[in-house]
């Protein structure tokens, strides 16, 4: 209990102190650009690893095997693409229009109107979904874990984030990201090593997936090979389109931050990500042996730390899962307060209000939104978060990659690219449920083809429309 | 450039679309490592005539479709697979961040 107040009163003062020291959109929705590559290689990682890593991961390894390590096969490669592919130009473009947001960027390349406001659309529609992965995922781990109900878990850790999100902004969101980062690292870490060892080593793991069940050996298995390589793009491009990542880039306070900014990245996420590799698989060897007992795979991770009935590891997983919620919520909630109170009334015409009171109210009316939606579906949370991630992809990776650089791109094409994109991937979505599309057609990379075919055919019919800049 | 990339960016597409349905995964690989560095073109220009990073980026994209091609390739058996898959990550992770520190210009803005 008396931790419970400390940490209740940590958070007040930390959220005071965001509200006394952030008093204008820059500091709000960029931190004043003071940040450097350490802060925001660990806070975007942070924030782009969700509950998802942590609950979801290990879970579909149970289900899928070595097929699941698609979704985290190009780990290595993402840091640096990202840089490569939109961070140096994003930087170029904050450097010349003062961008705040994602969909700032667009408008500066393509002009106001659509290509704001469609921008802006998609950020908060796929940031509320997002959200809803990291009320789910805190729901799950509270009520394995904690034995608590998992609302009320869900629901703390996200009154939490609004609180100092819609105090402070990305000033105090990209501090809280960081260290949540830093905890998530080191539970990661410590989370692998006992699975593994609880396993009896990552050899004998294996030997009993394979003895018991080889089939989840075979990196093609599962989905089979075509689906999962689709799967294996869509978690290495789409790093390109998720604006959560793509905001740290408005954050940095120069370009030679870029340098190091991939190495750190790279560091943290891999370090993350032996959970995933740990856990699912020394997970699943207990579980076919018939020493843990699931009902669903996201229960794997969970079931694994509380039949230990060590209460330091069921407080150290915990710890992990609400810092993974926390951080990715505050960068969500960040976004679509700005999609909402900023872009969406500027592609309308308007002069978005005065002050931060607007954004504090937008970023409270995202939290519940996430809650109600998390509440509501029934899709577990790898493919809840599966489809929020899609969506950013179909929406936002044509014109981030191949719009922001490639000079023929003109507003028609940006236009068309942003609003065929995600029609696509919700048809090829609900093709898929219904099973008239086979499962290798992933809905968010047939999204982004569309988008991006879209996007040279139109602009190639009347190059240099009126609008662009 | 105006006219490669239209060009080049509906290939990909329909390579991917064809791939998909027809169920071609070796295909499916070759495009996907395509649009991989395909990505990274506008960096790449960017730095011209520095050809430091593209001779370091076609390597890692090579390395990266061969591995692809050769798990494609052998039947599945044992976990050769999995530690194949932990092999490639284990090895472009130190690689890949450093390829980009010391290739990032510093003398001018991105173009």
């Amino acid at each position: 209990m008396i931790l419970w107040i400390l940490l209740a009163t940590a958070l007040a003062a930390f959220a005071f102190w965001g509200w006394r020291h952030t008093k204008s959109t820059q500091a709000f929705f960029t931190a004043s650009r003071t940040v450097g590559p350490v802060l925001a290689g660990i806070g975007g990682t942070a924030a782009g690893l969700s509950a998802f890593v942590f609950v979801g991961g290990p879970g579909y390894f149970a289900t899928v095997g070595a097929a699941s390590l698609w979704i985290i096969f190009s780990a290595p490669l993402t840091g640096a693409l990202q840089c490569w592919a939109v961070g140096e130009r994003v930087v170029s473009l904050v450097k010349r229009h003062n961008c705040l947001t994602v969909p700032d960027l667009v408008a500066a390349r393509f002009g106001e109107g659509w290509p704001r406001g469609l921008t802006a659309l998609a950020v908060a529609v796929g940031a509320v979904a997002t959200l809803a992965v990291q009320v789910k995922g805190a729901a799950i781990a509270g009520e394995v874990l904690l034995g608590v109900p998992g609302w009320l878990v869900a629901g703390a850790a996200i009154a939490a984030t609004v609180l100092y999100s819609a105090a402070g902004g990305m000033r105090t969101g990209i501090l809280a990201e960081a260290a949540q980062g830093v905890i998530m690292a080191a539970a990661a870490v410590a989370l692998a090593i006992f699975a593994l060892a609880r396993a009896g080593g990552p050899r004998q793991a294996v030997a009993t997936i394979a003895e018991l069940r080889p089939e989840l050996l075979d990196p093609w298995g599962g989905p089979g090979p075509t689906a999962s390589i689709g799967i294996f793009l869509l978690f290495a491009l789409g790093t390109c389109a998720q604006p959560h990542y793509l905001q740290k880039f408005l954050l940095l306070r120069d370009r030679e931050s870029l340098r190091w900014l991939p190495a750190v990245m790279t560091g943290a996420l891999l370090a993350v990500l032996t959970v995933w590799v740990g856990v699912g698989l020394g997970g699943t060897a207990l579980w076919l042996r018939g020493e843990l007992t699931i009902l669903s795979p996201d229960q794997l991770a969970p079931a694994l730390l509380a039949s230990t009935g060590s209460q330091v590891f069921i407080i150290i997983a915990a710890v992990a899962v609400v810092a993974a919620v926390m951080s990715t919520a505050a960068s969500l909630l960040n976004l679509v307060a700005a999609a909402v109170t900023r872009d969406l009334p500027q592609a309308l015409g308007r002069t978005p209000g005065p002050g931060l009171g607007p954004a504090r109210v937008a970023t409270f009316g995202a939290g519940v939104a996430a809650a109600a939606l998390a509440l509501l579906s029934n899709r577990p949370v790898a493919l809840l978060g599966v489809l929020g991630w899609g969506t950013f992809t179909a929406a936002l990776l044509p014109v981030m990659v191949l719009g922001l650089w490639w000079s023929g791109a003109n507003r028609r094409g940006a236009v068309a690219a942003l609003a065929i994109g995600p029609l696509v991937q919700l048809s090829t979505e609900w093709a898929r449920g219904t099973g008239l599309l086979a499962v290798r057609w992933e809905p968010g990379l047939l999204g982004a083809a569309a988008g991006a075919a879209a996007l040279v055919l139109l602009s190639n019919l009347k190059p240099n429309v009126k609008g662009d800049q | 450039m105006r006219r490669l990339v239209p060009i080049s960016v509906l290939l990909l597409v329909a390579g991917w679309l064809t791939a998909m349905a027809l169920d071609l995964p070796r295909m499916a690989a070759a495009v996907a490592v395509s649009c991989i560095g395909a990505a990274c073109v506008g960096a790449v220009r960017g730095r011209a005539p520095d050809r430091r990073l593209a001779a370091a980026l076609s390597a890692i994209l090579i390395a990266l479709l061969a591995a692809l091609l050769f798990l494609l390739g052998k039947e599945p058996s044992g976990a050769t697979g999995l530690y194949l898959q932990l092999a490639v990550m284990a090895l472009l992770a130190p690689i890949v961040p450093i390829v980009y520190a010391l290739t990032f210009p510093t003398d001018r803005d991105v173009r």
